[in-house]
């Protein structure tokens, strides 16, 4: 853990408390110079965004897994930009920890600029999300941090990219605790060059590193200009206003949805190293103008990758927040302030520091289940609310592709992970479909990247790239599709390729209110293939839709399907990957939904005939794909005369339900079964410690 | 071949505004646009302005040597969906690209407020329905190398289903193709063949390879669409000037304002260059007033009554491109100059944020109908021109010149119900705050904008044009601490004052991977060819298309800009232009890197440089220029300092501390060159209106342009 003394720092999501003088100076900024400051702050963090984003290497550049955001001296952040929120969230508990802990030794000055990398110690996302902050001293005193943040597509684990199948954090990548980068404004090569040749992409990160220290630099540069013009006062009055109007924002939103407790599951399908049953729980409880989210009863941790920090747990939380129910406040700590985050010690999703697990790696992966599993109970939360239209289907947490590493096309060495990760589907709302290929859960204004851009960096040559068949989840509106793809290794004296697998066997995108849970499916390697010498001569015909390319054996090979992770596998010319993005959650009743909207879904490949007449009971004309609306009418009402009849009472229900149970096999890392009582304070309704994280002292 | 008489007209979703340069004099024309048929309004627009100088429009259109046109026609057909059905072909595999995109094509062309809300968000509605969409077995690879042939059956398969669902123009975009292109112009044969023109009348066939030759399957393909799209809508509106012309005795050729910098013949524009061409050459007015007044860093800015467009100029040229050029709400991979959009204007809606409690204004906006609350017309939510009037900046009686009455007590209602009460101030503090809030959202942008280009703020000299600009451009260039503003009081013929003083230009590009120098190696590239050939072929086509147009060689003027990044996977490029067009040493090729670097830090600043990573080009981009108009401005006499005899009435204006102020009018049609005004003062003009604050001073130029500057 972090030196003890400051142990707790690094679990404080919400604001500090705030020094008179500022709660002064707040309450004196006039409200057209506080919407101007407001929108000058976010032009700030976002100019910061910018420049990682336009100059920076790892892929996530274009697929903007990437923020930067700006955060007072104390270390609450007051402006995220945009993009994937957790990032600008997670530096905060790094900040207050270097406040406190390097305060005298080695001191924080002027000019410096702070990296870091430890996920498990810092609550941040995992080792590839690396993390730079800078102070911003104005005049001698430190008033305020920027930072900037990016993934990284590999960070020297045993494993390329993302290593999934280790047992001991050891086995992982580079963990680097806060350190000075950048002292007196000059770069420490030393150490940047020591970092980067850690990695199996030292250029990649070399420039990154630069990128992130340029974009910190000109969010100073900017504050500084800032506080010359409209004076130090106003500075710190206004940073506080925001924090303070993030609050109140948040009070009333609370206070205006309906008081009660709300629960769901979610459930991971695998440790990393081993497929198994693991439980997220989340009840979260509404009173008053507070919410409190409880994750206890979720499954306990395990040796393997899927771990994810405790405490993080609320900054994961924030994309169900601030993309949806608070999506007009300014995304700062004011609004952790009404929430309370309650993590029992030793689940999978806050492991024990001296268990030893890896969290560093697949952890977000884990860490996506809590988003998951918060989704429906927020509907449910907000639906009588006038903010329903906040309300939309879950977004995938699923991840079925691959991480590689290998020479590029140009004979350079390279790593990555396909875009395509990008392109999830979007949840169903309750007036339309979810969008086709939006985005995956974590992040915001992502992009999927085109299939040339891929066959530029990678040795690939792409044979799919289309919306998956029946990936969407299914319902009177349904969730969009996610992206399939299929590519060819080409022209390389070397490539690794690694499933990057999660809740394949178990899908996450969560529907609400009737509507189905998006669909999972197998990651596919097709081996020993003549492919590149059968398309030369015509020999074979390629398909369009990769149902058709394993139904038909399109390509003539080995097919090795994957369900979970199974570490670093070599590849050669003419060897066939295959991945997707999972679709978003469906929305209401699949028997309401319109006919000629199923029959559409279906003319355009997003379902098959299965799901039409087994799902959607539409009866249709096979050659012109008319609807028979007398037939699906028939066919609905018999639909809903079965649903009647496997009817019972609640008593019944829960006690065949009760003797259901998965086999044994897949329930080693769940837990008791079928699950521990909810906390009693909790099941009373009371919020314990309000404004502090509660930590169970017994284990699950 | 230098052009001394010109007709330069600005097609508008409302007026058709004309500029007419004949012998040395200009004038000025202006008719309601004819959106059944462009034509009418146009000749209608020349024909005012040849009246001004005492001709008729035969006698004018005999006398010309040019016309050329910017338009929003194309914006029309887009926004209104009236253009034709389009097939599509693509390498098979691909067919759900349009739908794919690149993931977050819900947020191209959309401001970052509409984007938080991810339950309501929609994507770009698609010009072209997934049944129309059809995929062909072939492969090219990275290098070009055919991996799969393409089977002619096959497309004729493809062909054939295309023809039975109606289609009246066929895209096609092939992976990698604007590296081998040889399968799609086997594509456009064998529909050539199958489908003469003859049979099919003007049935339009776009490759990308042609339209688009760069990098992305998705934006090559939207690209290619939009133009066989706005080409087949569009064809004959436009061929109709030019037969009019032609009846009234006009002999040359009609130009068009590219949206990629410069001008082109009808002939040989890509429809999809016309699309948003006026806004481009109200910044390349911007441009021509610069080197006229020897200004290096300059920002357009134009105001209007829903939306604030900005550009910037460095070295007097116009030199940016969009970083994500967007189309409608389509991404494209076309050099698009750029002028950046905000929802800001004088339409933009003033509310209180029912939870935040904070006052916001935009980027909703009243638009022109109801519009703001003073023109009673049924609006009912107050906005920045209801706060003019409630400062005393607009007179009620005389917007528009006086063709629109407003009213004002509607506009203190409305601010005093909305904004006053809730915030428990006076209505006259609510509408400073509506200014004071659009101000710097304005000048927000602008700051970001330039910063993001390495320009210093404040440094530039700032034009203002637009209905609204003139009003504002004090509050938002204030708070930028512009050096100068440059107000044009005919900002109505500004866009056409703009293509009238372009020069022809054509745009050519190049997409590879060249590798100056590799990672960590202190040598160069040694094959010198790599660079020069693509060059040379840019160079041969220009030259070609030039010629055609009557330009000589000695008269052609090549400029090479190059997208560069540091090496490896380093994703976006900058902009950089090249010292030389051909490489002959390896000092030449230092002279590029240096080049990028010096692009790169004045952007980035020193942190982000990176030498040791080597450097590559991923694209050419050849300007091919042709000389300038002969046209000047008017230059008039010097007529002393005082501007009392200007001074029409006096009224009371707010300006913030100094409280309500009783504040002379100027009528701008009688100020004179070297006229000075002290503010704060009030400049009416029939189009629009000069706000100028205390503190700040005017100086009538020799052009009778406004140049404000902070005392």
């Amino acid at each position: 853990m972090p030196f003890e003394p400051f142990a707790h720092l690094v679990w404080r999501y919400k604001s500090e408390p705030a020094p008179e003088r500022e709660l002064e100076l707040a309450a004196n900024i006039p409200p057209s110079k506080f919407s101007v400051f407001a929108h000058k702050l976010q032009m700030i963090a976002m100019e910061g965004k910018d420049i990682v984003t336009r100059t920076g290497a790892t892929p996530a550049c274009s697929g903007t897994d990437l923020n930067a955001g700006i955060y007072n001296a104390q270390g609450d952040v007051i402006m995220a930009a945009s993009g994937v929120w957790v990032h600008s969230f997670g530096p905060q508990l790094v900040i207050k920890y270097v406040n406190k802990a390097f305060e005298d030794d080695p001191g924080i000055k002027d000019g410096d600029c702070w990296h870091v990398s430890d996920p498990l110690r810092f609550g941040l996302t995992h080792a590839n999300d690396m993390e730079t902050f800078m102070p911003v001293f104005y005049e001698g005193q430190l008033i305020a941090w920027v930072s900037a943040q990016m993934h990284e597509p590999d960070v020297g684990g045993s494993e390329i990219g993302m290593p999934q199948t280790i047992k001991s954090r050891f086995e992982d990548g580079m963990l680097v605790s806060p350190i000075k980068i950048a002292e007196d404004h000059k770069l420490r090569k030393d150490l940047v060059e020591m970092l980067a040749y850690m990695t199996r992409d030292p250029r990649g990160l070399m420039l990154d590193l630069r990128t992130r220290w340029a974009a910190c630099n000109r969010q100073r540069q900017r504050i500084l200009e800032v506080v010359e013009k409209e004076g130090l006062d106003f500075f710190l009055g206004a940073s506080r206003k925001m924090i303070e109007e993030a609050r109140g924002y948040t009070k009333k939103k609370f206070a205006s949805w309906i008081d009660g407790t709300f629960r769901d599951v979610q459930f991971l399908d695998t440790t990393g190293p081993e497929l198994s049953l693991r439980r997220t729980a989340v009840t979260m409880i509404k009173k008053g103008d507070r919410l409190s989210v409880d994750i206890t009863g979720t499954s306990p941790e395990a040796p393997g990758a899927f771990n994810t920090p405790g405490n993080l747990i609320p900054g994961l939380l924030s994309p169900n927040f601030f993309s949806y129910q608070l999506h007009d406040v300014y995304p700062n700590a004011g609004a952790y302030d009404q929430l309370d985050v309650v993590v029992p010690k030793g689940t999978f999703l806050s492991p024990r520091w001296e268990a030893l697990e890896p969290v560093s790696v697949a952890s977000i992966l884990a860490g996506f289940m809590i988003q998951s599993a918060a989704w429906r109970p927020l509907a449910k939360l907000v639906f009588s609310s006038p903010d329903r239209n906040t309300i939309a289907g879950g977004l995938p947490a699923s991840v079925v592709v691959s991480v590689y590493f290998g020479l590029d096309p140009w004979g350079v060495p390279t790593s990555g992970l396909p875009m395509e990760i990008n392109a999830g589907g979007g949840g169903a709302r309750c007036d339309s479909d979810g969008l086709d290929c939006q985005q995956p859960i974590w992040a915001t204004l992502t992009d999927s990247e085109e299939g040339e851009y891929h066959e530029r960096n990678f040795p690939f040559c792409y044979i799919i790239r289309s919306r998956g068949k029946n990936h969407c989840g299914f319902g009177k509106n349904r969730g969009g599709t996610g992206l399939e793809f299929v590519f060819v290794i080409g022209d390389t004296p070397y490539w690794v390729d690694a499933p990057f697998l999660c809740a394949v066997n178990f899908p996450t995108a969560a529907g609400i209110f009737g509507g189905y849970q998006a669909h999972g499916g197998r990651y596919l390697h097709i081996n020993n293939t003549e492919f590149f010498e059968l398309i030369k001569e015509r020999k074979i015909e390629l398909p369009d839709k990769v149902h058709e390319l394993i139904k038909e054996k399109a390509i003539p090979g080995d097919y090795e399907f994957y369900n979970r992770p199974i570490g670093m596998i070599p590849k050669k010319k003419g060897d066939v990957v295959h991945g997707f993005s999972q679709g978003g959650g469906g929305y209401g009743d699949v028997l309401e939904r319109e006919p000629a909207s199923v029959m559409e879904d279906f003319r355009q490949g997003i379902i098959s005939e299965w799901v039409v007449k087994n799902v959607y009971a539409v009866a249709y004309d096979p050659e012109t794909l008319d609807v028979n609306e007398l037939r699906t009418s028939d066919l609905r009402r018999e639909a809903r005369d079965i649903r009647k009849q496997r009817g019972k009472s609640y008593e019944e229900f829960e006690k065949e339900w009760l003797a259901k149970k998965p086999p044994e096999e897949w329930l080693k890392w769940f837990g008791p079964w079928p699950g521990v009582p909810v906390d009693g304070r909790i099941e009373k309704g009371d919020i314990p410690f309000p404004g502090e994280y509660y930590v169970k002292k017994e284990e699950c | 071949m230098r052009i001394k008489n010109l007709v330069s007209v600005d097609i508008g979703g409302t007026f058709t505004d004309c500029l007419l340069a004949m012998e040395g004099k200009l004038s000025r024309g202006k008719a309601d646009t004819t959106p059944y048929n462009i034509g009418v309004g146009f000749m209608k627009a020349i024909k005012e302005a040849a009246g001004s100088l005492g001709m008729d429009l035969h006698e004018v259109a005999g006398s010309l040597d040019s016309v050329r046109y910017s338009t929003t026609v194309a914006m029309n057909s887009l926004i209104q969906r009236t253009g034709p059905k389009i097939g599509v072909i693509v390498t098979r595999g691909f067919e759900d690209v349009l739908r794919i995109g690149r993931a977050r094509q819900w947020a191209d062309g959309l401001g970052f407020d509409e984007l938080r809300n991810l339950a309501r968000v929609t994507n770009p509605v698609p010009i072209v329905p997934r049944e129309l969409v059809v995929g062909v077995g072939e492969k090219v690879n990275v290098h070009g190398e055919i991996l799969m042939p393409l089977d002619r059956e096959e497309v004729e398969e493809a062909l054939r289903y295309l023809m039975e669902k109606g289609v009246r123009g066929i895209a096609v975009c092939l992976i990698w193709s604007f590296l081998n292109p040889s399968h799609e112009q086997s594509i456009r044969n064998i529909i050539r063949e199958i489908y003469p023109e003859t049979f099919l009348g003007n049935l339009p066939v776009m490759l990308s390879s042609d339209i688009a030759p760069v990098k992305g399957e998705y934006v090559r393909l939207n690209t290619t669409i939009l133009n066989t799209y706005i080409q087949v809508e569009i064809k004959d509106q436009i061929h109709t000037i030019g037969r009019d012309l032609r009846e009234q005795g006009y002999k040359k050729s009609v130009y068009i304002v590219h949206n990629t910098g410069g001008l082109g013949k009808f002939t040989r524009t890509p429809a999809i260059n016309i699309y948003g061409s006026g806004p481009v050459s109200g910044l390349y007015g911007v441009s021509y007033l610069s080197k006229l007044y020897g200004i290096d860093n300059a920002i357009g800015t134009d105001m209007g009554g829903t939306s604030f467009d900005y550009g910037v100029i460095t070295g007097g040229e116009v030199r940016y491109y969009s970083l994500f050029p967007v189309i409608g709400r389509f991404r494209v991979s076309l050099p698009l100059i750029e002028m950046s959009t905000i929802g800001a204007g004088g339409g933009s809606i003033a509310s209180i944020h029912p939870t935040l409690g904070r006052l916001i204004v935009g980027p909703r906006s009243a638009g022109s109908m109801p519009g703001p609350v003073c023109y009673n017309m049924g609006g009912t939510e107050p906005t920045v021109t209801d706060a003019d009037i409630v400062l005393g900046y607009i007179d009620p009686g005389y917007f528009l010149g006086g063709r629109r009455k407003l009213n004002k007590t509607l506009a203190e209602n409305a601010i005093k119900k909305k904004i006053a009460d809730p915030l428990g101030i006076s209505v006259t503090e609510a509408a400073w705050s509506i200014k004071e809030v659009i101000d710097a959202k304005m000048a927000d942008m602008i700051f970001a904008e330039t910063a993001l280009k390495g320009i210093d703020p404040t440094e530039v000299t700032l034009f203002a044009y637009g209905g609204a600009g003139p009003s504002h451009c004090c509050g938002f260039g204030d708070r930028i601490n512009v050096a100068k503003m440059v107000v044009m009081p005919t900002s109505s013929v500004f866009c056409a004052l703009g293509s009238a003083m372009m020069r022809g230009q054509h745009v050519y590009e190049y997409s590879g991977n060249i590798a100056l120098q590799k990672y960590m190696q202190s040598s160069f590239m040694e094959d010198f060819n790599l660079f020069n050939k693509p060059v040379k072929e840019l160079v041969d086509r220009a030259a070609k298309d030039m010629k055609s147009e009557g330009y000589k060689d000695d008269e052609i003027e090549y400029l090479l800009e190059m997208e560069m990044k540091w090496g490896g996977t380093q994703v976006h490029t900058t902009t950089v232009y090249a010292p030389r067009l051909f490489i002959e040493s390896n000092e030449d090729i230092k002279d590029i890197i240096d080049a990028f670097e010096e692009q790169y830090v004045s952007i980035y600043g020193k942190s982000a440089i990176f030498r040791e990573a080597g450097a590559e080009i991923l694209t050419f981009r050849l300007r091919a220029i042709a000389p300038p108009s002969e046209i000047t401005l008017p230059i008039y006499e010097e007529a002393g300092e005082s501007s009392e005899g200007a001074i029409k009435n006096r009224r009371q204006a707010y300006w913030g501390e100094g409280g309500y102020v009783d504040t002379p009018v100027y009528d701008y049609e009688l100020l004179q060159c070297g006229n000075k005004i002290s503010g704060p003062a009030i400049i009416e003009t029939s189009d629009t209106t000069v706000v100028l604050p205390p503190g700040h001073s005017l100086t009538v130029d020799k052009y009778l342009h406004c140049i404000i500057e902070k005392i």
